[in-house]
């Protein structure tokens, strides 16, 4: 089901009652997607009432906390921001990286072990 | 399905095809088990992660195990021109590099040293795919204290300001490989 953004908004509103119409007031958006989820009612008083404190309606709250934890997701996926120490440390293990250590020769071990254990049969598919 | 251009022999997981048991596969952490469940088989279609299983010898169906590799790129704040020749950092400051986003053993075949076994197969389809397209580093991700002793167990640095994340130059890798 899809409607526009301005009258999803409005619709909620009528629910929840403490935020200001003008804030969300906007020219017509691009035609939204419907998104329906379970809620527990614990959740409900405390989205409800963190929402209203924000003077923003539930929905409007819920998408965004729920798009700032998705852009933070991607952007830990796709670039690592490095703080000066992490990246004096990053820059010398680079330049002279370590010999592996015992635990990962034994892993390296435990690796070649597994390829004798299983069939190339298996392997092959 | 496509062979892969490495003999098949050099690893120990296969491809996630439509044939392995995604939905009854748990290792005790529910965001791992829904990750194998619900985006592996999308995000491989997508090219962006890519999930590897390990299958039991006798039944093809049930994963005993699963690593997904993705890339990512760690951003340089300033450096001295001298370390931008020496490490071959672009232009922009940016390097790329591997990622093990997730690994899991399941709950059944927990205490065998398969962690360390798939570990390796992940750090080997690291350096064979750097020797491809190039990633001089491989990152972990560790969803908790429990995953992070493992990989700095196996000489993982932890980064200090980047949350979860652990490093390890593909150089160190490559010396048990060549």
């Amino acid at each position: 089901m899809r409607e526009t953004a301005v009258r999803k908004t409005s619709k909620l509103k009528s629910k929840a009652a403490d935020a200001s119409e003008e804030n969300v007031a906007r020219p017509r958006l691009a035609r939204s997607e419907r998104l329906n989820a379970r809620i527990t009612p614990d959740d409900q008083v405390l989205l409800a009432k963190v929402a209203g404190m924000q003077g923003v309606s539930v929905s409007t709250f819920v998408i965004q906390a729920a798009r700032a934890k998705a852009k933070a997701v991607l952007r830990r996926q796709r670039l690592i921001r490095l703080t000066r120490r992490d990246q004096k440390a990053l820059i010398s293990a680079l330049l002279s990286p370590p010999e592996p250590n015992a635990a990962l020769a034994r892993a390296a071990t435990s690796h070649a072990r597994e390829l004798k254990r299983r069939s190339p049969v298996e392997l092959a598919r | 399905m496509t062979s892969p251009s490495n003999p098949p022999s050099e690893f120990i997981t296969t491809l996630l095809a439509s044939h392995h048991d995604r939905a009854a596969f748990t290792c005790g952490r529910p965001s791992l088990d829904n990750y194998l469940r619900d985006r592996a088989v999308p995000d491989a279609k997508g090219l962006s992660t890519i999930t590897f299983v390990l299958v039991d010898e006798t039944d093809q169906r049930t994963i005993q195990g699963y690593y997904s590799l993705s890339s990512t790129s760690v951003e340089f704040g300033s450096v001295s021109p001298d370390v931008v020749k020496k490490l071959r950092i672009s232009k922009h400051r940016l390097m790329s590099a591997t990622l093990v986003g997730r690994l899991a053993v399941s709950t059944t075949m927990q205490g065998r040293r398969l962690g360390e076994a798939l570990l390796f197969d992940a750090l080997k389809r690291s350096f064979v795919a750097a020797q491809h397209v190039g990633s001089a580093l491989i990152i972990v991700h560790a969803l908790d204290e429990n995953a992070e002793r493992f990989y700095k167990k196996y000489g993982f640095v932890a980064f200090a300001d980047v949350a979860q994340g652990l490093y390890l130059p593909t150089a160190t890798v490559a010396r048990l490989i060549r």
